[in-house]
């Protein structure tokens, strides 16, 4: 039996919009898990109905044995950041992270050494008895932090905690969220829109779209062996090339072409082995290639193409061409030195190409 | 905030505004207090004087002819007659009653031995007895105490029923959505467009039936009319800037919903509340109409001052006890001021 149990949770608001279609999820005790999708997905829904914040309309919530559908919140014992961070800007930082634990009944001088323990684990200190207003962003959302380690809960909830603070703050903050973690183990569920804040600190990311999870997995699973479609186009920046097209094979090679003209192919490359191919041929798909898994040759008559812009980052180098008559993104490793209009045959590795099918964009397994 | 003023000539200038405009709104309040100070025959006087007097400067003359004594009081460059008697009684009323001077008769006629013995004009020096005028207004008026009462007894009651059910309604106006919210809270303003005495006069039949009437209880049920609406809004806005996650951090964090509210939630509506708290007092306190209306034997002072102007020609005493009316609602607004000017680590939350 997992620690926390989500069976098919539902939640359709008194206006008639359903926010969320249909949760089941296991999480282990310990786990970081991120709750990843678009704004409007379901995902802050979701984690307000394991606060009990949000009424459940169906299924059930069971934490550590028992079921805690029908809760108050404060009954519930699980902690949660918010965005806004929500620490009360009439309280110094010391009674904010005391009173969960006032409520508690704990004795003073309990309170007194957990507040002090918090606040040297958050770095706030020397803040202990100033005001919210008094605090930059940071220190806030320090004090939120202290403040549900204090609190000691079974769960601990934690609602885009990292979008308030500039691009600088979040990657900083973001570290000190992950070590937090490491030390006390606590079991989180951590919301975001940020694919760059889930991969970086997931145990296991859920993808969610549209009011249900996409997919469920490690950052790995996620980023290279995308279930669905959406997660293929969700992910990554820039997100996957994805196009829809018709496979055709030739002497072991993987060729693809689009349905309005045939003539312009893809070569894919070579197939070591492919059982299943022969009954795909001919059919539409979704072909979705990562720009960083292609790479580009001197031109020797296998996919020429021309070069239309380049953006370079640095670390890495982002080339535009136009592909089976749309836009593609290439990704290449370091600071290329490449010219608008240069000619270059693109090199694409089979084994790292995903497709989905047409009707259901479900992943089509091969190889 | 003290915002630096770039140069002397614009701090001058800013300076020059200040005290005029505090004149303007000053001025008149403090030429009141001259007045509510004034003796009557200082009151008849014009031009009247700018500050109170403490004392006269005065002349007795024995008029041997008549055998009797006249007061001279200085008036301009001269001195003017304004009493002749030869009877000490009649002398000593005279100064009590007109002067706001206490003399007594052993002094007064050792007064008029001097002046007869001299046989000329003597100087004599008159104290004014300086708060004669609120002395009168507060002991020989009668029942002034339990008018003060009645009317303290009508604001708090006007400021616990405005807080409460304008509170409430404000809370509600703000966190819930709910069908004719929009209508609820303007009709809320509706309520404040009549007249106080449209509300007291169909009122004083239910006050009566419910044997409430001149009490200061039926009195606080009129003014919280109004109030109920003002406070309502006054303190939506407050709770709607205070945000939901705050409060749902207290309940997340082991709070009920009551424990929320009185901890998080009317700690940070302070401010608002007490503002609220100001305007309810206002109104009754103030409140002279619904008064006359809705009391017969219980007036609030208010009512009290509003007679003694009807029944009194000079200013003098109606203005000691404006003064006397004024005092109460000072003391309030600065004790609550403190409260609205406490903005937690001085910024506005």
């Amino acid at each position: 039996m997992s620690y926390l149990k989500l069976n098919s949770l539902k939640k359709i608001y008194p206006n008639g919009i359903t926010a969320v279609k249909n949760i089941d999820l296991e999480i282990e005790k310990g786990e970081f898990v991120v709750l990843l999708g678009p704004s409007g997905c379901g995902k802050t829904t979701t984690l307000r109905m394991l606060a009990g914040l949000e009424d459940v309309t169906e299924g059930s919530i069971i934490l550590d044995g028992k079921d805690i559908t029908l809760l108050p919140p404060r009954l519930r014992n699980i902690s949660m950041i918010f965005q806004s961070y929500a620490v009360w800007p009439h309280m110094t930082v010391a009674e904010n992270i005391a009173y969960p634990l006032k409520l508690r009944k704990m004795n003073k001088q309990a309170i007194v050494s957990k507040v002090q323990d918090v606040a040297r684990i958050c770095n706030i200190a020397d803040y202990l008895d100033r005001y919210p207003a008094q605090l930059s962003g940071g220190q806030r959302q320090r004090v939120a932090v202290a403040r549900a380690i204090a609190f000691n809960s079974k769960l601990s909830l934690m609602d885009e905690p990292l979008s308030n603070l500039d691009a600088k703050l979040r990657i900083s903050v973001r570290t000190f969220l992950k070590e937090i973690h490491v030390n006390t183990g606590a079991t989180t569920i951590f919301v975001t829109h940020d694919q760059a804040e889930a991969m970086a600190l997931a145990d296991r990311i859920v993808v969610m779209n549209e009011g249900s999870i996409e997919q469920v997995g490690s950052t790995r699973e996620i980023y290279n062996e995308c279930g669905s479609l959406f997660t293929a186009q969700f992910m990554g920046t820039p997100p996957a090339n994805i196009q829809r097209v018709v496979l055709k094979s030739g002497h072991g090679r993987l060729i693809v072409t689009t349905k309005n003209d045939e003539t312009t192919t893809l070569d894919l490359g070579e197939l070591k082995t492919c059982p299943d191919m022969e009954h795909l041929m001919g059919k539409e798909v979704f072909l979705a290639v990562r720009p960083e898994n292609i790479d580009i040759v001197t031109p020797n008559g296998i996919n020429e193409t021309s070069i239309e812009i380049v953006e370079p980052q640095g670390a890495y180098t982002i080339l535009v061409t136009h592909v089976l008559g749309i836009e593609w993104k290439i990704m290449l490793e370091g600071d290329v030195d490449m010219q608008i209009g240069q000619k270059m045959s693109l090199k694409i590795d089979p084994c790292k190409v995903m497709l989905y099918d047409a009707q259901t964009t479900k992943r089509i397994y091969f190889a | 905030m003290n915002r630096p003023c770039k140069s002397l000539w614009s701090r001058t200038i800013y300076f020059l505004i200040l005290v005029t405009i505090a004149g303007i709104v000053l001025l008149p309040i403090f030429y009141f207090l001259t007045i509510s100070f004034a003796s009557n025959y200082e009151a008849y006087q014009f031009p009247a004087k700018i500050f109170p007097t403490f004392s006269y400067p005065a002349r007795l003359r024995y008029n041997a002819d008549a055998e009797n004594y006249t007061l001279l009081i200085k008036k301009g460059a001269e001195f003017e007659a304004i009493k002749t008697t030869s009877d000490v009684l009649d002398f000593s009323l005279y100064c009590k009653n007109q002067l706001n001077v206490l003399i007594s008769t052993p002094s007064v006629q050792a007064l008029f031995d001097k002046a007869k013995s001299a046989d000329t004009v003597i100087q004599i020096k008159l104290k004014k007895d300086f708060f004669r005028n609120y002395v009168v207004f507060f002991i020989l008026a009668e029942g002034t105490m339990h008018a003060l009462f009645n009317s303290l007894k009508a604001a708090g009651w006007t400021i616990l029923i405005s807080l409460v059910l304008g509170g409430v309604s404000g809370y509600i106006m703000a966190r819930y959505k709910f069908r004719f919210n929009n209508v609820f809270s303007t009709s809320l303003l509706v309520v404040r467009m009549f007249p106080a005495v449209a509300l007291s006069l169909p009122l004083v039949v239910y006050i009566m039936r419910m044997n409430l009437y001149d009490t200061p209880f039926a009195l606080a049920i009129v003014y919280s009319v109004p109030n109920i609406a003002l406070t309502a809004w006054i303190t939506s806005s407050i709770f709607k800037g205070i945000s939901v996650e705050l409060e749902e951090a207290a309940m997340v964090f082991g709070a009920t919903r009551l424990k929320t509210l009185l901890t998080i939630t009317f700690p940070m509506a302070f401010p608002a509340i007490v503002a609220s708290s100001l305007y309810a007092f206002l109104a009754a306190w103030n409140d002279s109409i619904t008064a006359l209306i809705m009391t017969n034997n219980n007036p609030t002072l208010a009512l009290l001052v509003y007679r003694t102007v009807g029944s009194s020609t000079i200013p003098n005493l109606p203005a000691a006890g404006a003064v006397v009316l004024l005092v109460p609602s000072l003391i309030f607004t600065f004790i609550i001021k403190n409260y609205i000017n406490q903005l937690w680590g001085n910024v506005a939350l």
